[in-house]
């Protein structure tokens, strides 16, 4: 059967309709699960599919079962004794038959306790479905809800107006607040404002459409993005790509149409990001840019949800109002060009960072002195930018652009910069320390930027955690796991070598607050993370267990590891248990309190040559092992592993390392202690997944 | 009713609109507001169960927006129409574009729009959803079902439609400076501007607000008439202590204009006025509740909701010293 359900509300907010749909399309398809009308296998499933605009939430489910399968169950009653005296029914009895709907003759005695055999008749969908849809509608999911008019209880994004609900045609009942469901939809606000008799489910996009509605979320967005270009074609551009602000705009009208407007050249001499800023920003305007030269052009499109009789007269509006906001935005880049970045920092020092981590400019003040930290423990920038750019970064803040506009902090820092004459690396650095943003790709070019942007997210780390205000599974007010991986991309990028968890310390010093090892697991949870798209789960473990937290030494341990793996899988795996098998011998010998000698090859028992072999070849290896680390040629230390292992296969087959002579017993294992300190910086060869596989 | 082509034409035809539409027009109020919600015509009536409808015109000072009569878009002072309908009807979208239309701008010619906007006073500990109504790209209006007020639930729910004038008339008169507005033509046909009759208050308050005020005098006031709300609170006068609650609001918002109120501090001055707020509007809940609700013309529901706000925790103490002092 197909079913139509269709929400009608006032105008819902953008970014709230397809979480709406989304949860409402599971909902749904967990609803005709528990009341089995979702088919049995994978190809009878209902389909379900979900549409939604400004004005309305629909769902349009077809091939629902039309009856869900009857099912037979035992109930339980109570127990035999107290249900039957001398083999009449008591009042226990009767209760439960009542209650069970069935006669007292049908109870019967299954060990201690009265049963009953149920046949549960299977709910056909329409009785089902109007307890399912009450659900949905009383849960969809929304941020903020409200009440409206005089009604008690209900609530939802916005006012609800109608409901459709209707099974093969036919309506079912179902209530929200003061709606009833009905047959009649409505189209277009404008366009089609009288209500509309509800399609057949499988009409439901035709129809609207036909009233002016393009339902379908990606249809209606590649419209918007057909009419954004057709647009700027006209003014001879092409619009910046922006998915976004295509995201938004889908979500703020039912049919779509660009009109073209133009800004006069004289606004050209502000930053291209605040006029881009300008038109997306309050206005959701498209920019265009030329497709040649990709610079940005004295021109938009506005998308219109109505196609009104003379574009020029709301052209003539959307232009006036840019021109309002750029003439605002003229007013603030003036304004601002005449204080110095420096001078603002007064500001800074009276605006607080966050609660308990001091006011923005003590925040500078730790950055900078943590990037020079940094600088000593890379080699890299100088610490003297460092310092200059460390006073100006967040200058910015305090200046009235990025008051209107946040999303350009540091870009108008880099052009303040520029302007009062600041070098070049500073005015970039300012600009580079908030790289990258989101999941963009770009990332700092130069080190001041680099060093300036891991200090900042070091310190922004240490300090969140510090007043306990540390990530939760379901929340990250502070932006953390953003932090930290934009952290780790700047390392990686710029193979920067340093000792990360030294590095959280020493913000923590600066911070003045209790070193806690808590952020760097936190930090080693997004690194590992961050790797597992390159490796596998338990050889990031083992690569981690080295103990090591310099992260690019740790990536590159990394791919030695996994490559070798790849390369010679059998081999490898063999010998990383042998290598597990060690590991857990002196695991076990230290829980015994057996103390750790050093190796005697005086020990060297004749009788068993495969002890000396080992002993022979793994002294043959230790320079060679010690100079591929020390070179970090950790593909080359594997090789070394593995001439070693068929000499440590022979030790294991023929030698008893538990030995009865505690002697002998010790120096066998000093002999694989040994063995063990040399690969350790590789891995953590016990926290590999691996079974040896038969030789 | 012939479109407006004027300033005052405007207002007229807004008036005349929702007077059909049932309003009771009233007239701004006689202090210092930011805003045409913060008159008790609006703050204090949203509260209680008692239906209201009413729509007026509200002068709403801004210190901080004052630029010397030199910016084409902001003023220290603009006008707002304020209209509440309580509680909102279902038609109150309709209604508002049925108003667009009084004033000549139509849904055939402009792209009209309703894009979200969640809406809070945090001096008031009033919240609302609804949105702002773009028209071509502009915000012509603030459109709230207000959910709290002085952090009490509304109950029924009103709607809160806000006309920002200005903005309006000089869309509707195709011009770019507020100043250029032309508010009414007199019998010889003299053109009467907005800048006749506002710009010399607009540079004189904005020279007032950033420069001349005194710091310490406003700092005294904010003090004083905080200390009056509260002693008026105490004598049982809503409306009195409501009024001072607005003198501090504005002597706040003065200081604030000025520069004399540093981040740290702002916030404990904002939660000062929102504490205000919240006991006029308590004390305010409690003496409709002891009228018991004259508004409400059906007795029956006017005693339900009496004894539902005599279980309110808020309001409860309030209501029992009111007996025992009566």
């Amino acid at each position: 059967m197909d079913l139509l359900f269709e929400i009608g509300c006032e105008e819902l907010p953008a970014g709230f309709q397809k979480p709406a749909l989304e949860w409402m399309a599971a909902e749904m398809n967990r609803g005709l699960d528990d009341a089995r009308l979702n088919g049995e296998g994978e190809a009878e499933r209902a389909n379900i599919r979900e549409y939604a605009t400004p004005r309305r939430l629909t769902l349009v489910v077809t091939a629902i079962a039309e009856r869900a399968p009857d099912v037979r169950r035992t109930l339980q009653g109570p127990p035999a004794k107290a249900a039957f005296h001398d083999g009449k029914p008591t009042k226990a009895a009767e209760g439960f038959a009542k209650k069970a709907g069935v006669a007292v003759s049908d109870l019967r005695v299954e060990g201690d306790r009265v049963v009953v055999e149920q046949q549960i008749r299977g709910q056909t969908a329409e009785e089902a479905l109007p307890g399912i849809l009450e659900r949905i509608i009383r849960g969809v999911p929304s941020k903020k809800s409200m009440r409206w008019d005089a009604l008690e209880g209900d609530d939802f994004a916005r006012p609800i107006h109608w409901i459709v609900a209707l099974l093969d045609g036919k309506p079912l009942s179902v209530q929200f607040a003061d709606v009833k469901s009905g047959t009649t939809t409505r189209g277009h606000r404008f366009h089609s404002p009288r209500e509309l008799q509800a399609p057949p489910a499988r009409r439901y996009v035709e129809a609207l459409r036909e009233a002016h509605v393009v339902a379908d979320w990606a249809e209606r967005k590649k419209r918007i993005d057909e009419e954004v270009r057709r647009a700027a074609k006209e003014a001879n551009g092409e619009p910046i790509p922006d998915d976004d602000l295509l995201e938004t705009v889908t979500g703020l009208v039912e049919e779509p149409y660009g009109v073209r407007g133009s800004f006069d050249q004289s606004f050209l001499e502000l930053p291209p990001e605040v006029l881009v800023s300008e038109m997306r920003g309050h206005q959701k305007y498209f920019a265009i840019r030329d497709p040649e030269t990709k610079r940005i052009l004295p021109a938009f499109v506005a998308v219109s949800n109505t196609k009104v009789r003379d574009p020029a007269v709301s052209r003539r509006g959307y232009e006036r109002v840019l021109r309002a906001r750029l003439s605002d935005g003229k007013f603030f880049f003036d304004e601002d060009r005449k204080t110095p970045l420096a001078a603002r920092n007064e500001r800074l020092a009276r605006t607080v960072f966050v609660q308990g981590l001091g006011t923005q400019m003590e925040r500078v003040a730790r950055i900078g002195e943590l990037a020079r930290w940094l600088h000593g423990a890379t080699g890299k920038g100088d610490a003297r930018t460092l310092s200059r750019a460390a006073e100006v970064l967040k200058s910015d803040l305090a200046t009235g652009m990025v008051g209107e506009f946040p999303e350009l902090q540091g870009v108008m820092g880099r052009v303040y910069a520029l302007h009062e004459g600041l070098p070049g690396e500073i005015a970039d650095a300012i600009f580079e320390h908030y790289l990258p943003r989101g999941a963009e790709e770009l990332l700092p070019k130069g080190d001041t930027g680099a060093l300036l942007g891991i200090a900042d997210r070091i310190d922004q780390l240490a300090g969140i955690f510090s007043i306990g205000k540390a990530p939760t599974g379901t929340s990250d007010a502070y932006g953390l796991r953003r932090a930290a991986i934009g952290l780790l991309r700047i390392v990686f990028a710029r193979k920067y070598r340093f000792d990360l968890r030294e590095a959280l310390g020493e913000a923590q010093r600066i911070l003045g607050v209790q070193a806690s090892d808590k952020v760097w697991a936190f930090v080693q949870d997004r690194l590992a993370v961050h790797l597992r798209e390159s490796a596998a789960p338990d050889s990031i473990q083992a690569v981690l267990g080295t103990k090591t937290a310099d992260v690019v030494a740790l990536a590159d341990r990394l791919s030695a590891l996994t490559q070798v793996r790849l390369k010679n899988r059998a081999d490898f795996e063999n010998t990383a248990a042998t290598f597990k098998r060690i590991a857990n011998i002196l695991a076990q010998a230290q829980e015994k309190k057996l103390p750790p000698m050093a190796f005697d090859p005086s020990l060297l028992r004749k009788d068993e040559p495969s002890e000396a072999a080992l002993a022979e070849a793994l002294s043959r290896s230790q320079d060679q092992v010690g100079t591929a680390l020390e070179d970090e040629n950790y593909l080359s230390a594997y090789g070394v592993l593995a001439e070693l292992s068929p000499a440590v296969d022979g030790f294991f087959d023929e030698v008893m390392v538990m030995h009865q002579d505690p002697k002998v017993r010790d120096n066998r294992l000093a002999l694989l202690r040994s063995l063990h300190e040399l690969f350790s910086p590789l891995a953590d060869f016990s926290r590999l997944q691996v079974e040896r596989t038969a030789a | 009713m012939p479109v407006p082509r004027d300033f005052q034409g405007l207002l007229l035809a807004l008036q005349t609109y929702w007077a059909e539409k049932g309003c009771a027009l009233l007239q701004g109020y006689d202090l210092e507001v930011g805003a045409g919600t913060m008159n008790p015509a609006t703050f204090l009536r949203v509260l209680g169960p008692e239906p209201w409808n009413v729509a007026y015109v509200e002068p709403s000072r801004r210190p901080a927006d004052g630029r010397f009569g030199e910016n084409p878009n902001r003023l220290h002072q603009h006008h707002q129409f304020q209209v509440i309908l309580k509680p909102s009807p279902k038609d109150v979208q309709d209604l508002y574009l049925d108003s667009l239309t009084a004033i000549g701008i139509t849904s055939q010619d402009h792209d009209l729009r309703f894009v979200e906007d969640d809406w809070e006073s945090p001096t008031l500990g009033a919240w609302g959803l609804g949105w702002e109504v773009w028209c071509d790209g502009m915000e012509v209006t603030q459109f709230t079902y207000f959910q709290q007020a002085g952090g009490f639930e509304c109950r029924p729910v009103s709607a809160e439609l806000t006309y920002g004038l200005e903005r309006i008339a000089m869309y509707l008169q195709g011009i770019d400076d507020i100043y250029d507005l032309v508010w009414t033509t007199y019998r010889d046909g003299t053109k009467l501007t907005y800048r006749d009759v506002f710009h010399q208050n607009e540079r004189e308050q904005s020279s007032y607000s950033f420069h001349s005020s005194d710091r310490e005098m406003l700092f005294r006031l904010f003090g004083e008439y905080e200390a009056e709300c509260k002693r008026l609170i105490v004598k049982r006068l809503p409306l009195p202590a409501y009024d001072y609650c607005l003198k501090c609001s504005h002597a706040f918002n003065l200081l604030d204009a000025r520069g004399a109120i540093s981040v740290t501090e702002r916030q404990g001055f904002i939660l000062r006025v929102r504490k205000l707020a919240h006991d006029c509007a308590a004390l305010y809940l409690a003496t409709r509740a002891r009228l018991a609700f004259p508004g409400l013309r059906d007795r029956a529901q006017a005693e339900a909701e009496v004894q539902r706000y005599v279980q309110h925790p808020a309001l409860k103490d309030l209501l029992d010293k009111g007996k025992s002092a009566a």
